[in-house]
């Protein structure tokens, strides 16, 4: 079986920076991976590498056996780290959106998460704050019956509730064949979800693994590792 | 998804444009209620008030609706809405094609909005029934002329039309070239523009240039010569509109570096 992600010598330069180095990366279905690493380690890179909004300066990276393009993006559902929503837009005008682009959007499950954090369909973006917006922005995506969600920092800007909510509503709404790549740097809060952890450094993989694996052999948990890792 | 796309795009513009131009119509409407009304003689200075009101705002108009489609170009694709402009499942020549669409189609609106707005302002008993009647001079003359002038209106608009499409996709090009620099993206599409446009007038005296020596040597009269000076402006803009449009496309495939 093909793996739902495969990248061979994948490297990004800006200029001269060397933002990611000879990334070869096998990942499979049904695992919810945390993308890990300090700012500037190369994770939105990379993720951006999969979802083609930059295109690789060596290297290759596959989804289900396609490189970036629509086929791709059909089965992915991406959340980027900043506000890609037009602001006056109204929420229901979103749910259109969505529901016009993505074969797989389900509003019914959207109608129902907005209702119990008490969004409003005729609610405008621009009147909202900035959690709120993100919370919009995670509903959307995570209302997609993608095979591949890709959240970059999902929790960085929230409340510790809200941050609650939204690892349930990732955890509740991906069906058992989905992958979940998720990048943060908050690892305590996320590290009960995860299966595998991918950590970043410099533009290149440090290591990659099963959470169960580092728990047993090295007998510390992912929170502790992290730290050792990138200890200044 | 074409169709989505034009839908959602539309939807996005029209709002502000259609106010706009909505807006327009009603000053023409109000400017030409205040002119009806007798004032006094003295007061005469607040219709040419009124007039210079309703120039600059034809001005203001005609000029914002453009930099609002090349801006709306812009953040769609190439700011924070690209992050979902471009995870989208569709090709970006259809995002391209969607985009050009709606932005001609505003801007013919724009042109036909602002003639409605000057007919309100000028408007006078018995103006419709002089319009016929000159109409009808200028037909009985044309039977006596060939077929050029037939040839030449359709050139005329052809050529109208496309200079109409190749400004767009100029202001496209430059935008997603500027997106090529590291930064000050946004400088760089202007410098772009404005190099491109003079680079464009340029060679547009070069072909009047040819175009002029060709009537000299072989082309008898003025039909002739205008014939074949329209129709080498429409070669040239054809090819600049083939040229921008492989850029944007090259560029949004191949080269798209979102920030």
């Amino acid at each position: 079986m093909s793996y739902l992600i495969e990248s061979n010598h994948l490297s990004k330069n800006f200029g001269n920076t060397q933002a990611l180095t000879d990334i070869n990366l096998r990942i499979e279905r049904g695992r919810i991976i945390g993308l890990l690493g300090p700012n500037g380690s190369g994770k939105s890179t990379l993720i951006k590498l999969i979802n083609g909004l930059i295109t690789p300066t060596i290297g290759e990276v596959f989804i289900d056996g396609n490189e970036p393009g629509v086929e791709t993006k059909k089965i992915i559902s991406y959340l980027p780290e900043r506000t890609y929503l037009n602001e006056w837009m109204r929420v229901r005008e979103l749910l259109d959106y969505f529901g016009d682009f993505y074969e797989d959007f389900r509003r019914e499950r959207a109608e129902t998460m907005l209702k119990n954090l008490n969004i409003g369909l005729e609610d405008k973006l621009k009147t909202m704050s900035k959690g709120t917006k993100e919370k919009v922005q995670l509903i959307l995506v995570m209302s997609r019956d993608a095979s591949l969600y890709i959240l970059d920092e999902p929790i960085g800007g929230v409340d510790p509730a809200a941050r609650d909510y939204i690892l349930k509503t990732i955890i509740g709404n991906y069906n058992e064949n989905a992958t979940v790549l998720l990048s943060t740097h908050l690892i305590a809060d996320i590290e009960n979800i995860l299966d595998e952890v991918i950590f970043l450094q410099y533009g290149q993989i440090r290591f990659h693994a099963a959470v169960d694996d580092i728990r047993s052999k090295e007998g510390k948990s992912i929170d502790q590792l992290f730290r050792e890792v990138y200890r200044c | 998804m074409l169709g989505k796309l034009i839908k959602h795009e539309w939807k996005a513009v029209a709002k502000i444009l259609g106010f706009l131009h909505l807006a327009l119509i009603g000053m023409a409407v109000l400017g030409k209620i205040l002119v009806s009304i007798d004032f006094i003689e003295e007061l005469d200075f607040i219709r040419g008030g009124l007039l210079l009101v309703y120039i600059i705002s034809v001005m203001a108009i005609g000029i914002g609706t453009h930099i609002f489609l090349a801006m709306r170009f812009y953040k769609n694709m190439y700011t924070d809405e690209g992050y979902l402009s471009f995870t989208l499942p569709v090709k970006p020549w259809q995002h391209l094609i969607s985009k050009l669409l709606v932005a001609a189609a505003w801007i013919v609106i724009d042109v036909i909005a602002i003639v409605i707005s000057v007919f309100i302002l000028v408007m006078y008993q018995g103006m419709w029934q002089e319009m016929a009647d000159s109409l009808g001079t200028i037909t009985e003359n044309s039977q006596e002329i060939t077929w050029k002038p037939l040839v030449i209106g359709v050139e005329t608009l052809l050529e109208a039309f496309f200079g109409m499409i190749m400004t767009i996709l100029m202001y496209y090009f430059s935008i997603s070239v500027g997106q090529l620099f590291k930064t000050h993206k946004l400088l760089a599409s202007v410098v772009i523009f404005v190099v491109t446009f003079n680079v464009l007038r340029i060679i547009s005296v070069i072909v009047t240039g040819i175009a002029m020596y060709a009537s000299i040597n072989g082309m008898d009269n003025v039909n002739n010569f205008y014939l074949s000076f329209v129709g080498m402006g429409l070669v040239q803009t054809l090819a600049f509109c083939v040229i921008f449009w492989c850029s944007c496309q090259y560029i949004m495939t191949k080269r798209l570096n979102l920030e």
